[in-house]
């Protein structure tokens, strides 16, 4: 679908609207971070454990980092993370589920057993698993979310292609004389668009609460870059001592932005469903 | 007193535009007896019509003017308890797929029964009673081995046979007027002639009244008493089918004629499509596409005209219609 | 006139549990230059499936399709795209059958992109201009997408994609019945307009006698798979000799008051495809069955004139036995 219908289905979903508002915003304050956030995120000349007030409008924690800008900069790598991860899927996930979904020979069902067995597994344990498994770092990550969200790229795309090539126009494609590359890629894959953006937000969303629980049990992201997961770990144990701010500042972010994606890919959905209808 | 009166009915479906205007002012009556065929194009309101009677307009559409009074009695004015005592009992309905009027997870038998049953009848005594008034309609549908029909689901019967099982439904309750909505669309010809047949058989048995609506001419001429041709949601000619089939006069009524092929007679095309229903012009809106079109068409509305003698009527410029 | 399309002994088995439906069985017939050929049946008659096999879109199980004396059921996968060109099809469902991504001129193009590979981006928007133009389309149609267009322009798209690479064979696939009343003249007549210009020969599948009747010189007439009538459309309509075109034909509503035809009954279900009887398929519906028919499958044989052939026992006194129906 063009953007311009995209605008147009977003004006008449309410949900749609606020999550796609939900997302900008955070995509705006990652760009901006450095102009909008009064300190440096990696500083810690800061006295610790100062409450929120006028100089530091999130308190500072432990180390003495101002929270306020550590929180601004976090979607840096949270939305990084957890986009590039998933994005790395749905591409890997396309590519395999097409042809999978199109065949009608006996490989499309062996391919589908095996993503069924690797959706088996609890994701958080595979994660952790993959991790120890790749090494800590940034890029292991995005692989470990491309991996675990694959299968669901494929299961949605090929559910989608099965119930396309059954479709007249496919038909007509065939009796065009198009070659099945042309098929696969120019008549059926534009039409699944609208799911596979409704099931990319809503991994996306996972992915974010992922990251940060990486984070949180450390082995994700490294300190000192700034990160959600990262700082509610850092902060839960002064919840206890009453310094609250440090842990529930990133936590309201990660709520709020994986609201936006929830809400995006609820709305994404419902539309489709109407438009199906007709 | 006239069964069913429809006077100045006008039904609109509002959008974020202009709103759609399904149906603009249209009068219609159906006497006991008699099988009105409503006759038009997709988008001519005759599907409209005939569920504005049947009280099954929902948002966003509405009924913004006229009346529809059966038997005397403005089916507008009532509360929804009262129009579903009328709906079945006394309005029926014979919907265009079978299949989706029919509840996939019941037996016919027992579908047949749960409307005896709520429409108060059959009650505690009986049972029995309930089992011998379905059989009875079930045999009167034509369907050669009742019981075996009454036990059996949706899926197990043929097209045929599962409209011959809605035509039971809605006859069971004996009642006034009912109400067929291209009861015949996807059932191969053989089998068409067979539930129409049917179908007109028990309409007459029962002496009530039944508006046929149906895109297909063949269907009105070899079933209905009187005809009624609508477009962009007006009827624009109505009369005895025997009078309009013999000498159509409403231009659009002699191009739909002619757009049926028959051998030895050259096919007519039609020009052009239906206008938006959200723009019609002030005049006729069939002007556009009329080829006896007049120069106040456009602009000034077209008024009724009678056929002498024939209780025959279009609506249109042309004194005596389309030559033709 | 000379044999564009020769079809033998074309049959089609879907295998389903416990057997095959038996969809299409030994199927024979010929289409000259530049004629047009209806092919009537009801639902589940292998009509469909017999234009499906014909143009491979379905596989068939056995049989030939000669086309310009080439068997098409031998061509290997790039043959037989390149063969596409010449032989195509108009579907039924105008909007189902464009896909809902492209523009119209996306969707006409298609086909000079895959079969005119010389041709350039000019060339290729200015043929797609002239297509529109000879379907009655305006320029600007190429623009729309197909949720934008009325039914009868959909199926004007339609037929201006298949005679994009100038095709000489087209399979209609009961082009006008999804379509209005008023709209399907247009369409009907576009047809024969483009059949008249452009010597195209027709497979026109169709439910509709009086369609298949005003359009076509031969009409053949399919009951479970098998074609039981063949032979010129005025002959076959006129004096029908098998008893299932009379009662095809007698069934036909047309918009005549004075229709006088005593209808023939059809008693009896349409047996499965799947267990067909030994005989005649049609023998447990027919009004004049004898003990013959159910024994073997009756051969379709010449019965009267030149052309006209019927697959029945009593073909020589169909015309006696049952009702006259009603005038051609």
């Amino acid at each position: 679908m063009t953007a311009r219908q995209l605008l147009r289905t977003a004006r008449r979903n309410s949900e749609l609207t606020a999550g796609g508002a939900l997302i900008l915003a955070w995509v705006a304050v990652a760009l901006l971070a450095p102009v909008i956030a009064p300190h440096d995120p990696a500083s810690t000349s800061f006295a610790a454990l100062q409450a929120p007030g006028s100089s530091h409008l999130f308190g500072t924690d432990r180390l003495g980092h101002d929270v306020f800008s550590r929180v601004l900069y976090a979607p840096r790598a949270d939305l990084y993370l957890a986009v590039s991860g998933v994005l790395l899927a749905l591409l890997v996930g396309v590519l395999i589920a097409v042809p999978v979904g199109f065949t009608r020979r006996w490989w499309g069902d062996v391919v589908m057993r095996f993503f069924d067995g690797f959706q088996a597994f609890p994701v958080l344990i595979m994660a952790l698993a993959l991790v120890q498994a790749l090494g800590q770092g940034s890029g292991t990550i995005i692989a470990a979310l491309a991996i675990l969200n694959v299968p669901l790229f494929v299961r949605v795309v090929r559910g989608q292609v099965l119930s396309l090539r059954e479709r007249r126009f496919v038909e007509a494609a065939v009796a065009a004389g198009n070659p099945t590359r042309r098929i696969l890629f120019r008549h059926i894959l534009p039409n699944t668009t609208f799911p596979i953006l409704a099931q990319a937000t809503i991994s996306i969303a996972y992915a974010i609460i992922i990251v940060a629980a990486l984070s949180f049990l450390s082995v994700g992201i490294k300190p000192p870059t700034a990160e959600w997961g990262q700082m509610i770990s850092d902060g839960y144990q002064n919840l206890t001592t009453g310094q609250w701010w440090i842990a529930i500042f990133p936590g309201l972010a990660v709520v709020t932005v994986v609201l936006g994606f929830h809400l995006v890919g609820d709305g994404l959905q419902r539309t489709f469903a109407i438009q199906r209808r007709h | 007193m006239t069964l069913l009166e429809v006077k100045g009915l006008r039904v609109e479906f509002s959008g974020r535009e202009e709103p759609v205007r399904a149906v603009n002012g249209v009068d219609l009556e159906i006497e006991r007896g008699e099988i009105v065929g409503l006759v038009g194009e997709s988008g001519s309101g005759k599907t409209v019509t005939s569920l504005s009677i049947l009280g099954l307009i929902r948002q966003p559409g509405r009924i913004t003017a006229g009346s529809i009074l059966l038997d005397g009695t403005d089916l507008r004015t009532l509360g929804p308890e009262q129009l579903r005592a009328i709906r079945g009992a006394r309005v029926s309905y014979v919907p265009q797929s079978p299949r989706g009027a029919l509840n996939p997870l019941l037996r016919i038998g027992k579908q047949m029964e749960n409307i005896l049953v709520s429409h108060g009848e059959g009650g505690r005594q009986a049972t029995a009673e309930l089992r011998r008034r379905t059989v009875e309609m079930i045999e009167a549908v034509g369907i050669s081995d009742p019981q075996r029909a009454l036990r059996a689901y949706p899926h197990e019967l043929s097209g045929g046979m599962a409209q011959r099982a809605v035509i039971a439904n809605a006859m069971i309750l004996r009642p006034d007027l009912v109400i067929a909505d291209e009861p015949t669309t996807g059932l191969d010809v053989t089998v068409q002639a067979q539930i129409l047949d049917l179908f007109s058989e028990r309409v007459r048995e029962q002496g009530a009244g039944a508006l046929l609506v149906t895109h297909d001419l063949g269907i009105v001429a070899n079933y209905c008493t009187r005809i009624a041709v609508m477009y962009a949601g007006r009827i624009v000619e109505t009369g005895p089918a025997r009078a309009v089939f013999q000498r159509p006069r409403h231009p659009y009524t002699v191009g739909l004629l002619r757009s049926v092929p028959v051998l030895g007679q050259p096919l007519f095309s039609m020009p052009g499509q239906a206008p938006d229903l959200r723009a019609l012009p002030s005049g006729c809106a069939f002007a556009a596409r009329c080829a006896n079109v007049l120069p106040e068409c456009a602009a000034v509305p077209p008024p009724w005209r009678e056929v002498a003698r024939e209780a025959h009527r279009f609506l249109c410029h042309l004194e005596d219609g389309a030559p033709l | 006139m000379s044999v564009l399309l020769e079809v033998a002994g074309l049959t089609k088995r879907f295998p389903v549990r416990g057997g095959a439906v038996h969809a299409v069985s030994d199927v024979s017939f010929t289409i000259e230059e530049g004629e047009s050929l209806g092919l009537v049946g009801e639902s589940g008659s292998g009509k469909t499936t017999t234009g499906r096999c014909i143009l491979r879109l379905v596989e068939p199980t056995a049989g030939t399709v000669r086309f310009r004396g080439r068997d098409i059921t031998a061509l290997g996968r790039r043959d037989l795209r390149a063969a596409r060109a010449d032989m195509q099809v108009v579907f039924q469902e105008p909007y189902e059958s464009l896909n809902p991504r492209m523009t119209v001129h996306q969707i006409v193009e298609e086909h000079l992109l895959l079969h005119r590979p010389e041709l350039s981006k000019a060339d290729r928007a200015a043929q797609v201009a002239e297509l529109l133009d000879k379907v009655s389309l305006r320029s600007e149609h190429g623009r729309r997408r197909p949720h934008e267009l009325s039914g009868g322009q959909q199926q004007r798209v339609g037929i201006a994609r298949a005679i994009a690479t100038d095709p000489a064979f087209l399979v209609l696939d009961e082009p006008t019945s999804s379509l209005d009343v008023s709209v399907r003249a247009q369409i009907l007549e576009l047809l024969l307009g483009l059949q008249r210009d452009l010597g195209l020969s027709y497979l026109f599948i169709s439910h509709d006698l009086s369609t298949i009747q005003y359009s076509c010189t031969r009409v053949a007439v399919m009951y479970l798979g098998r074609i039981v009538e063949v032979g010129p459309t005025r002959e076959v309509f006129e004096e029908p000799r098998h008893p299932y075109t009379r009662a095809l034909l007698s069934a036909l509503l047309r918009p005549d008051v004075d229709q006088s035809v005593s209808r023939i009954q059809l008693e009896g279900e349409i047996p499965s495809a799947i267990t067909l009887p030994p005989g005649c398929a049609f023998a447990s519906r027919c009004p004049v069955a004898i003990g013959a028919c159910v024994e073997a499958v009756p051969e379709l044989r010449r019965v009267a004139g030149d052309a006209q052939r019927a697959a029945c026992l009593r073909a020589e006194e169909i015309p006696a036995l049952m009702a006259t129906p009603g005038p051609g």
